[in-house]
């Protein structure tokens, strides 16, 4: 005879659990914590590089990155001058929140005002795990397909915001604006969408006021 | 491919459970799992075949119960079945909500175990 003891706990209750100290300590420190999330090769080191440099003259920014194996984008990213951090997962194809706290550590006492976490290049896995964060983008290329937010629905649905990116090959691709708009509206009506070069700078200065917009202290 | 680790976190949390119940032999999981979790079924399935065999309940079943993909539709009211996973329109009327009220779980709703 087998009994039924009913119960209702997460999963991932101890990432939850985590995850919310995160996100509690971000406001009383007052930062602005972005993460980011696509394909591998989608750009998110280079927008972030270019992104680090261009807010690093007149804010206080930082940078963990995940990768699975080498730590090139770390070495990237640090040549804007920014405080970087390498969090490598090994086989582990996500972020986790314990991961991000274990390496923001050292930074817990510097005043921050822009925290970024780039994930490791995956659009299946980082979608279960919460790290905290106040705000998770969700990057595709002009080059991965219009219908790359209907291919990944539960990623793009917990996203806060879409950048396409790679918009100087727009042209060259065909990318087809309205039909990228109308796949990420199916997935996660009313979602904000950028678009921005990395190369040529096109919406990067949208895209730094997006962030600034952002901040707590601009924030009533 | 994820599912491995919410598999040990699985076994690790219905550990924990059994020993806060103060139960002794656990004999199926029983959980809930939505379609926006970000988990697949087939997946977690055989990642917990293997991370069982380790684990302090090997002969343990894992019982899923799949939910609906639910939606608060602006015309039609709250809890309304979405078209899909990738068109979260209203199935019924076919207005675009933007909230979703289900679908989303991965969580153990019950243990199942031995009644000596
Ligand atoms: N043409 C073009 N190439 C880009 C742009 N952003 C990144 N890339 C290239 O795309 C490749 C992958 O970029 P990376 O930032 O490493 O992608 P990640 O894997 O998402 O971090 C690199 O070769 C970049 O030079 C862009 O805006 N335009
Ligand atoms: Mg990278
Ligand atoms: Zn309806």
């Amino acid at each position: 005879m087998t009994r039924l003891v009913e119960v209702r706990t997460q999963i991932l209750k101890q990432n939850d659990v985590v995850a919310r100290e995160l996100r509690k300590q971000f406001a009383e420190q007052r930062r602005f914590v972005v993460s980011m999330v696509s394909s591998p090769g989608s750009g998110k080191t280079q927008l972030l590089q270019q992104t680090l440099q261009l807010l690093g003259e007149r804010y206080r920014v930082a940078a963990v990155v995940g990768d699975l194996a080498t730590e090139n984008d770390a070495a990237r990213l640090a040549s804007s001058g920014a405080m970087v951090k390498q969090i490598t997962t090994g086989t582990l194809c996500h972020l986790e929140a314990e991961m991000v706290r274990e390496a923001i550590k050292p930074w817990d006492d510097i005043p921050l005002d822009f925290l970024f976490i780039e994930n490791v290049g995956n659009l299946v896995c980082p979608a279960s795990y919460d790290l905290g964060e106040n705000c998770r983008l969700v990057l595709f290329s002009v080059t991965e397909g219009e219908d790359k937010p209907r291919k990944y629905p539960t990623i793009f649905n917990t996203a806060d915001a879409t950048v396409i990116t790679k918009m100087d090959l727009a042209e060259a691709v065909e990318f087809d604006d309205p039909a990228a708009r109308a796949s990420i509206e199916r997935v996660r009506p009313g979602m904000e969408v950028l678009h921005v070069s990395a190369k040529t700078n096109e919406g990067m200065p949208a895209w730094i006021h997006w962030l600034e917009s952002h901040l707590p202290a601009s924030i009533p | 491919m994820h599912e491995l680790s919410i598999a040990l976190n699985l076994l690790e949390v219905a550990q924990q459970t059994m020993s806060e119940h103060a139960e002794s032999e656990l004999v199926a999981i029983h959980i809930r799992l939505g379609p926006m979790s970000g988990v697949v079924r087939e997946a977690l399935e055989s990642a917990y075949l293997i991370a069982r065999e380790e684990s302090f309940c090997p002969n343990a079943a894992l019982v899923i119960e799949e939910t609906e993909l639910m939606v608060d539709c602006p015309k039609c009211g709250d809890h309304q079945v979405a078209v899909s996973l990738n068109d979260l329109r209203c199935r019924k009327c076919g207005t675009v909500s933007g909230r979703i009220v289900g679908g989303r779980e991965m969580e153990i709703s019950a243990l199942e175990v031995k009644d000596e």
